[in-house]
């Protein structure tokens, strides 16, 4: 999985696209993939019961799972469900490019994604970086801020910094309002321009807040040793996919 | 470069209390919420205070 990256991706996309795309459906198709599973994965606890997938990688990525959440056909499937209920072509292709671009990334790690999926359940992965969710939260983010994924956020991070004047208020009223007549310029008009404008830096903040305070955590606060080398970090028991 | 300040002072309190209550950097509503509160609630909350004493 990638951390920052989901966060960061779009705002990249949005500054090469221009008013072809929209920021919330793009965000929105970003986050699509884990946004109803992660808990299961990491575990809650609720009144003293620990409800958890009995194995939490191949439920995050496989099926029988929730993996087909990582394919490209989920993508389509739900931009065209939105085109439906919105007529809003802008709307579908914004989704449709913030989750097939949070699939891709996910490439990257030991577990890989159903890239394919109906057609096949095979999970295709690059083995960069070790998936290493189901160790539990905490060694997730410390096993990715040491191995080649904090590497992939960090140039994820510097795409976003280079796209700065996206997060101007010249661009937001010049493309962003422009490109989202459906929800952004319906929210400013009720809520005002202040408030929605910070909205929409939000998570450009996010990504390069966190992947700040990931790597101070797992090198500075504690002594997770870097280890660059390819599907590391070799000191956590990386997740593969099942036979 | 006055409009970046608020977001310095939010970036730095958000790592500082992720740190401390690393749970804190999970969520991105969380950090939503977070950033509108530090860079538009509260100095807008403190503008309209100053705004009712001077009338």
């Amino acid at each position: 999985m990638s951390w920052a990256t989901h966060d960061l991706e779009p705002y990249v996309i949005q500054r090469k696209l221009g008013v072809a795309v929209a920021i919330i459906p793009l965000l929105i198709g970003s986050y699509s993939p884990d946004i109803l599973s992660k808990w299961f994965v990491y575990g809650v606890d609720v009144f003293g019961i620990e409800l958890k997938a009995d194995d939490p990688a191949e439920f995050h990525r496989s099926w029988p799972g929730v993996g087909f959440t990582h394919s490209l056909f989920f993508g389509a499937a739900v931009a065209g469900l939105i085109y439906l209920v919105t007529k809003s072509k802008v709307w579908a292709v914004s989704f449709l490019l913030g989750n097939w671009a949070h699939d891709i990334s996910d490439i990257g790690d030991t577990m890989g994604v159903m890239l394919f999926f109906p057609l096949s359940t095979e999970l295709i992965s690059i083995d960069a970086w070790a998936y290493a969710g189901q160790e539990g939260r905490l060694t997730d983010a410390a096993a990715y801020f040491s191995g080649l994924g904090f590497v992939w956020d960090g140039f994820w991070v510097v795409c976003a910094l280079l796209s700065w004047r996206v997060m101007t208020r010249d661009y937001f009223r010049d493309v962003i309002l422009p490109a989202d007549p459906l929800v952004m310029q319906r929210l400013v008009r009720r809520l005002g321009e202040g408030p929605i404008i910070v909205l929409y830096r939000a998570m450009f903040f996010y990504g390069i807040a966190r992947w700040t305070a990931w790597l101070i955590y797992a090198h500075v606060l504690n002594d997770y040793p870097f280890d660059l080398s390819w599907g590391g970090p070799h000191w956590v028991d990386a997740a593969q996919p099942e036979d | 470069m006055r409009g970046l300040a608020p977001y310095l002072v939010a970036f730095v309190l958000y790592v500082g209390i992720g740190l401390a209550v690393p749970d804190f950097l999970y969520s991105s509503v969380v950090a939503a919420a977070f950033l509108v509160v530090v860079v538009w609630a509260i100095p807008e909350g403190v503008r309209r205070l100053r705004a009712g004493r001077s009338t």
